[in-house]
């Protein structure tokens, strides 16, 4: 052992990170708006339901409340990854409706939560629409509006 | 970091250098941030605060999300590293 190791371990030793997030670059507005999706969809489907079989019914409402409260939260969560791991300040300078526009989505994707609102599950997807288009700005590409393949309808954000 | 520090690597910091002088221009240093010891550079330095910055851009966090820093959360200055 050199004198240099001998010296090394006489010191305190604390681990320290130099890159904090794991580097890996990878992030994604699909997830967001497949969510946003889904939380439509189980509205719709909530708000067109009819039987007159009550048991079935209320199975259905749950396993339907039941999906769309996990959309809700999965949305939240990528959003949350997007807003404090993906956007720096520079991309809120550049963009400066990128703050309100994730806290509307939140409070819209909260109102859908709660209730069967159709406006308010509409609001959500296209508040994801809208922060996916700015992700696409940021990455230097060129985003496109599709047509969803989804039985809602609507659109999708993806890029050229 | 990368590739100036790799994963796993080993640094030394000295607490002692910013007693006599305040951090400089392109000085690595280590400072504590959200409960932990990050490793960063010193890229701007604006009215006695620093803007520290990652190496690796795309990806680092440092002063574009958590701001300037003040030099009492510099813990010291990385000189060596292995």
């Amino acid at each position: 052992m050199n004198i240099s190791k001998v010296f090394l371990k006489l010191l305190p030793e604390k681990i320290a990170f130099a890159h904090c997030d794991i580097p890996c670059g990878i992030y994604d507005p699909y997830v967001v708006q497949r969510a946003a999706h889904t939380i439509l969809r189980m509205t719709q489907l909530l708000a067109e339901l009819k039987s007159d079989d009550q048991k079935k019914m209320v199975h259905d409402i749950a396993r339907m409340t039941h999906v769309k409260e996990e959309h809700v939260n999965l949305l939240e969560e990528e959003l949350d990854t997007l807003r404090n791991d993906y956007f720096k300040e520079e991309h809120f300078k550049t963009y400066p409706n990128l703050e309100s526009l994730f806290r509307e989505t939140l409070k819209a994707a909260s109102k859908a939560r709660q209730e069967i609102n159709m406006e308010a599950a509409k609001e959500t997807l296209s508040g994801a629409q809208e922060i996916a288009e700015i992700f696409f700005k940021t990455k230097n590409v060129e985003p496109i509006r599709v047509k969803s393949v989804y039985p809602t309808g609507g659109e999708i954000v993806l890029h050229k | 970091m990368e590739p100036t520090i790799q994963n796993g690597g080993t640094v030394l910091v000295s607490n002692l250098l910013y007693l006599f002088q305040n951090p400089r221009i392109d000085d690595i240093v280590a400072v504590g941030e959200a409960g932990k010891v990050l490793i960063k550079r010193v890229t701007g330095i604006h009215k006695g605060n620093y803007f520290l910055a990652g190496d690796n851009q795309q990806d680092s966090l440092d002063s574009r999300k958590f701001g300037l820093v003040a030099k009492q959360n510099i813990l010291g200055k990385v000189i060596y590293k292995r």
